[in-house]
Formats: structure tokens, sequence, C-alpha cells
């Protein structure tokens, strides 16, 4: 079971080809960023995996069934998809509402509905807020609503499209323990320029750089983040511990470049200085 | 919905219509609209002469030079795509025409048809002379016209400030639609009502949304200064050669069209149509 892309084109209405031949599999149970400039076609990406998009040319197998025979509410109980900005898509009068809306769409009973909306206000520290009205939350807050009104029909392949845009450290600090906590029976796929919020995700997930809508690279996200090069192609911010190490070395010290990990980088360069004074 | 927004939005390109004063072209707007609805109408300043019986052809013939008009401003496709846009209120203003003609004795004449199609192609020569107008001028050219016309200058900035984010209004439909329907929203099921209900999931944010960037605009722009006194303008429209030229032939035409209505005799097409139909079965 996967989401497979083949040779996936797709060409906007106005003429601009956003997605140039993208071919990827993406297994259940993966951690997948996917990571480029603006208009590398991230989110067009994202939007072929529950058919909002139907690509111009090549397919889009969704656990085996091309998106093109499938209604986007049918692929949406496979794929949760959660767009950038809260502010397109809260409307409800309340906070509890808001989380039961795609419950209802797509016909739960009422029991399930309660079971599930107090399940997912529970997870995202939202109980206080159920008879508030989404649209006078906070930014942080009505991120959170959004994301527990799709994390809520619990999706087999979850999609956070930027998840971190206008949050704060402590806000960032939560979402990546809750990602972490969906890891392992959930397929997440996060969108995100944020180079330092990867870096310091663990699990490692899998990094896709994309670029004028196509791959710039696909593989182990410590491995292409130490890239300063791939890095500056997909005209990212090149993350902290590798520059320093980097400097390091480029002044003679004998250090490795290819680390994220904070603790990891002391370490390399205790024992380089032990080398040294020795 | 967006269809129809687009339809008369500014697209920057270069033409003839282009660079044409606003004045002029607003002028010519205004003039086809007159022309269209009360030279080449029942309801009329002028007389026509007897045995006068339908302005089908006539205001045919204004959509045609419309559209010639639309190719030579290099914006032919667009102005193709305000005609399709407007197809649903067309159908609609025929068919509740026709429903009211047929009621009373439950006929109808191949004189009322044409009479119902005439309210058609009028509407539609009045929505495509402003979509020329909209399609070849800057929201900033037309409000600069407005100013310096003498209309208070708040108001050209509500104007220009409207139709600037029209596109915006658009763009954003879409992204809330999406969001939607990746929450399982299904908009084409049900009947009309329940159909018109799932609209309500869109239109909140939708409005919300424009309310917040209204306030937001508005501080920005007093932060700016805005409202603080007299102002200047950075540019001055002024007409040229072309531009009087451009005026004369408008005024010539609908000079025109009142010598046409006045001397010509329009017989109905309809039965002539019908019998060609006839004549090739």
């Amino acid at each position: 079971m996967a989401i497979e892309l083949e040779d996936v084109w797709f060409v906007y209405p106005n003429g601009v080809e956003a997605l140039r031949g993208i071919s990827l599999t993406i297994e259940e149970g993966e951690f997948v960023v996917i990571m480029g400039p603006n208009g590398a076609g991230k989110t067009t990406l994202v939007k072929t995996f529950n058919g909002l998009i139907r690509p111009t040319r090549g397919r889009v197998l969704v656990d085996g069934v091309d998106t093109r025979d499938a209604t986007v509410a049918e692929l949406s109980r496979k794929v949760g998809l959660v767009f950038q900005n809260p502010d397109h898509q809260l409307f409800c009068e309340t906070v509890e509402e808001e989380v039961a809306f795609a419950l209802r769409n797509f016909g739960f009973e009422d029991d399930e509905i309660r079971r599930r909306v107090d399940w997912a206000l529970r997870t995202f520290g939202l109980e206080g807020y159920r008879d508030a009205s989404p649209l006078a939350l906070s930014g942080g807050e009505k991120k959170r609503v959004a994301l527990a009104s799709v994390l809520v029909w619990e999706p087999k392949y979850l999609v956070l499209d930027e998840p971190t845009l206008g949050q704060d450290y402590a806000q960032k600090k939560r979402l990546r323990e809750l990602i972490r906590g969906l890891l392992g029976d959930r397929t997440v796929i996060m969108v995100t320029h944020d180079v330092e919020f990867v870096a310091d995700m663990r699990p490692r997930p899998r990094l896709i750089l994309m670029s004028g809508g196509r791959l710039l690279a696909d593989g182990r996200a410590e491995e292409i983040l130490t890239d300063p090069e791939r890095i500056d192609m997909a005209r990212l911010v090149r993350p902290q511990v590798p520059e320093v190490l980097r400097n390091l070395r480029s002044l003679g010290a004998p250090v490795r470049t290819d680390v994220l990990d904070v603790e990891e980088a002391r370490d390399i360069i205790l024992s380089a200085l032990e080398v040294g004074r020795g | 919905m967006s269809g129809v927004l687009e339809a008369f939005a500014f697209h920057r390109r270069d033409s003839v219509l282009h660079r044409l004063d606003p004045r002029v072209k607003m002028f010519y707007a205004f003039a086809m609209v007159f022309v269209a609805g009360f030279v080449f109408s029942d309801v009329s300043p002028f007389p026509a002469p007897p045995g006068q019986r339908s302005w089908l052809l006539p205001l045919i013939a204004l959509l045609i030079v419309q559209g010639l008009l639309a190719t030579l401003g290099r914006v032919g496709r667009l102005w193709a795509r305000t005609l399709r846009a407007s197809v649903p209120l067309v159908l609609l203003i025929v068919g509740l025409n026709l429903l009211t003609l047929w009621w009373p004795h439950r006929t109808l004449s191949t004189g009322d048809i044409e009479r119902v199609l005439v309210l058609a192609v009028r509407f539609l020569v009045f929505v495509t002379s402003f979509s020329i107008f909209t399609l070849t001028t800057s929201p900033d050219d037309l409000s600069l016209a407005l100013e310096q016309m003498g209309i208070p200058y708040w108001f050209c900035f509500m104007f220009r400030a409207a139709l600037r984010f029209t596109p915006v209004m658009a763009r954003e439909a879409r992204i809330t639609l999406d969001a939607q329907r990746a929450r399982g929203l299904e908009l084409d099921k049900g009947n009309f009502v329940t159909r018109a209900k799932r609209y309500i999931p869109v239109l909140v944010p939708l409005i919300v949304n424009a309310i917040t960037r209204a306030w937001a605009m508005a501080e920005a722009m007093e932060s700016r200064a805005w409202g603080a006194g007299r102002r200047t303008s950075l540019y001055v429209l002024r007409m040229r050669g072309r531009d009087y030229l451009a005026l004369l032939v408008v005024m010539y035409g609908v000079l025109m069209s009142i010598y046409v209505r006045m001397l010509v005799c329009f017989p109905l097409i309809l039965p002539y149509v019908a019998s060609f139909f006839e004549g090739l079965l």
C-alpha cells in the first residue's frame, strides 16, 4: 500500500508547468518531508495525492486506485490534507463543530463523532476551547484546530502543508512532538521551508527536494541537509550545525561535516580538541 | 463563479485600445448602452418608421462590432469568455420571459420568441461593452479617469480597491473550496437547497477574510497618511489626437445608429431563419 506517482505532469490553465515529470513512491508508514523554494510545485504535488489536482499527464495511484477514478471525498478518507492557512477553512460557530465537520461529511455515526471529537480535542490541547469560536482563536490555536479537524478521521496518509508557518518556538516544539506521536502507524508527509525544524526532527525523515516542478533530490535528511550544494540549489537556509563544522574544517580542524545533531557535533568537536591537545 | 470574475479582470497587454484614454473607453461603454438600450429599442426618444418590427438584426450587428473591437484590443478570447460566463444569466432572462409570454394564452408566436431574443442580445451588448472597457483599462487608469472627472478620491480609491481585490478573492475562493473538499465537502450532491447550503463553508471564510483584510488595509493606509489633506497626482491624464479621433468615431457611430433607426425598417428575422431550415429539411 502506497502513494505512487508515475511521470506526473501538471499544467495550470494559465500555462504554468507546476509539475514536470515527477515519479516517486511513498510507502505506508513512511515519514517524508518535501522542501523547495516558493513556486517549486510542493503544494501542487501534495494536492495530487487526494485528487484536488488531477495530473495533466502521468498518473497518481493511492493504494492502487488511480486518482482519476475516485472523487476527492473518497480519496480524502485515506489522504488527509491540512492546508497552509487555517483562515481558508475555519467557518463553524464552535471549535467542536469545526472538528466534527469532516466526520459529518463522511457520514460517521453520532456516537462515533462524539468519541472522535473528544479524542482530537484532547490530543491537541483544545478541550478548553470546545465552545469557543474558531475564528476568535490565536494563530497557533487556529492551526491546531485545522490539524485536529483533519486528524479526527484518522486518515492513513496525513499531509501537512507548511505546518510551522507563523508558529513560535513553543508551538513548533509541540508540533514536533505531535508528529512524532503520529509516526509508526501513520504515513506523515510534510511540506516545509523550515530547515531547522527538519534538522531537529526525530526520527529523521526521508527528504525530497523540489525545484521548478522537478525532483532535485530524494534521500535521507542528514545526507541532503548537510550537502551545501543541494541546499543552495533548493534556495534553502543551510542548517547551522554542519555550517559550524564546515567552518572549523576550513580552519584545519579534523571534523566530519555530515552531522545535523547538536550533541553529535559537540562530541566531534570535543574529540577534535583532544586530538589537537594530545 | 470565478469565471465571471475573471471575465472582467484587467490583463496588461499592449494594443490601440489599451493606449486610449480611459475616459474615451468609458464614454464608449456608456454610448453602447445608450445605443442598445435607447436607440435600437422600443423605449426611445427617437421615432421609428412605420412597419418597424424587430431590433434583433441591429443588436446582433452591435455585438459583432464589439467582438471585432475586442480582437483589435487583443482581448478577443477574454471577451469571448465574458460571453460564455453570461450564459446562465441569459438563459434565466430567456426562460423567465418566455414563461410570462406563454402563460396567458399557453401559446408562443415566433414574434414572441424574437422579442425575447432581443432582450438576451441586448443584455449581452451591455455586459460586453463594459467588459471591453475593464479588460483594456488598468484599475489605476480607471481610478485616475474618475478622479480627474471630479469624483471624490475616497470613492475612486474604493472602486479601484474593489477591482484590484477581485482576482485575490477568486484565488481565495479556489483555495477555500479545495480546503473544504479535502475535508469531504461535496458540492454537487443533493437538490438545489442542500447544494446552496453546502456553499456556507466556502462563503464564511471568504467573507471573514475579506473583512479582516479590509481592516488591515485601512490601518496600513492610515499609517501612510491617507486622508491627511489635498492630494496631488503623479500622473495627469491628457487627451491626445488619437483620443479625440476615437471620441469622434464613437459619437459618429451613435449618430449613425440614430439615423439608421429613424430610416430603416427592420423586419422579424426568425420567420426567415425558420423557413431557411425548413428548406434544408
